[in-house]
């Protein structure tokens, strides 16, 4: 019996996505390991856009290995739960006309960890995912 | 990455007991990384997640056992605190599920699928995850460092 999908549909993913103002950005660490930092994001357009501060460790790894995983939750209640990994390779944003765009976006909750933290803006295409929402789990116990 | 396991911090440890929910990234094939939003519990002073053991991630950490936490607050609250801890993952078998900690946490995981987790650890279907531990911090302080 084929398993039950409980995936995001694209335009649920980008409704999802859209209203999140923080995510986790997961980078291959140059010694080797994994690190995970938190980051300001948003979504324009149908592209997924994260900033990181150029202090932080997750910037200098992405220098290195541009690989990256930014994973979304919100968890109002057990079956309210949703959640997207996003994969893909980050690139760094620098057209100065969709940057001026994105900021105001990027700043609804600014740097989550240091307040006030400015830094670079990376895209990542919202094609590589895997999501999920609990709503659509049948047999809820 | 330090490779021996240190005990968590107490800062850090305090931190996770009330704070759960934890991002829990591992490598894909390719060696690009990936995560996963969960809840984890503390066995035996040490971070668990109790996950089915066909799932990604258990193939993921089987094929490599490198792993990163990011403990968070909770996804409304203002005030935004997280800890990592780098390290190991390994595979847990035979083992009962911890008890959740936080209150919070207790009450809106409902008890059916509370019990239905403790009858798929007993029955296989479910493992736990452990880390072991090489490096934890707070986040704040890590980016203060640098």
């Amino acid at each position: 019996m084929p398993r039950e999908s409980i995936a995001l549909t694209h335009d649920e993913l980008v409704a999802f996505a859209s209203n999140e103002r923080w995510c986790v950005v997961a980078t291959n660490d140059e010694d080797g390991g994994l690190w995970a930092d938190a980051a300001a994001c948003c979504v324009a357009d149908g592209t997924f856009y994260f900033r990181l501060p150029r202090e932080t460790r997750a910037f200098a790894n992405i220098l290195k290995d541009d690989r990256v995983c930014c994973i979304l939750e919100r968890a109002p209640a057990y079956y309210e739960i949703k959640g997207a990994s996003i994969h893909g390779k980050a690139s760094i944003v620098i057209n100065g006309m969709l940057l001026g765009s994105l900021i105001p976006l990027l700043e609804r909750g600014g740097d989550p960890v240091s307040a006030g933290a400015r830094g670079d803006v990376y895209s990542l295409p919202l094609t590589d995912v895997a999501s999920f929402d609990f709503a659509k789990i049948k047999a809820k116990v | 990455m330090p490779d021996s396991e240190l005990p968590l911090p107490p800062d850090v440890l305090a931190f996770v007991r009330a704070n759960p929910r934890t991002f829990l990234i591992s490598r894909r094939k390719d060696g690009s990384p990936t995560g996963h939003p969960m809840l984890c519990l503390i066995g035996e002073g040490r971070i668990q997640f109790s996950t089915y053991r066909k799932s990604a991630k258990v193939q993921n950490f089987q094929r490599d056992p490198t792993v990163a936490c990011l403990a968070t607050t909770r996804y409304d609250d203002p005030s935004f605190k997280a800890a990592i801890v780098r390290g190991q993952a390994r595979l847990r078998e035979g083992l009962e599920l911890p008890t959740r900690e936080t209150p919070e946490t207790s009450s809106w995981v409902s008890k059916g699928v509370s019990s239905r987790s403790k009858e798929r650890l007993a029955s296989g279907k479910r493992i736990l995850l452990e880390i072991l531990p090489s490096e934890a911090a707070m986040l704040t302080d890590v980016r203060r460092k640098r």
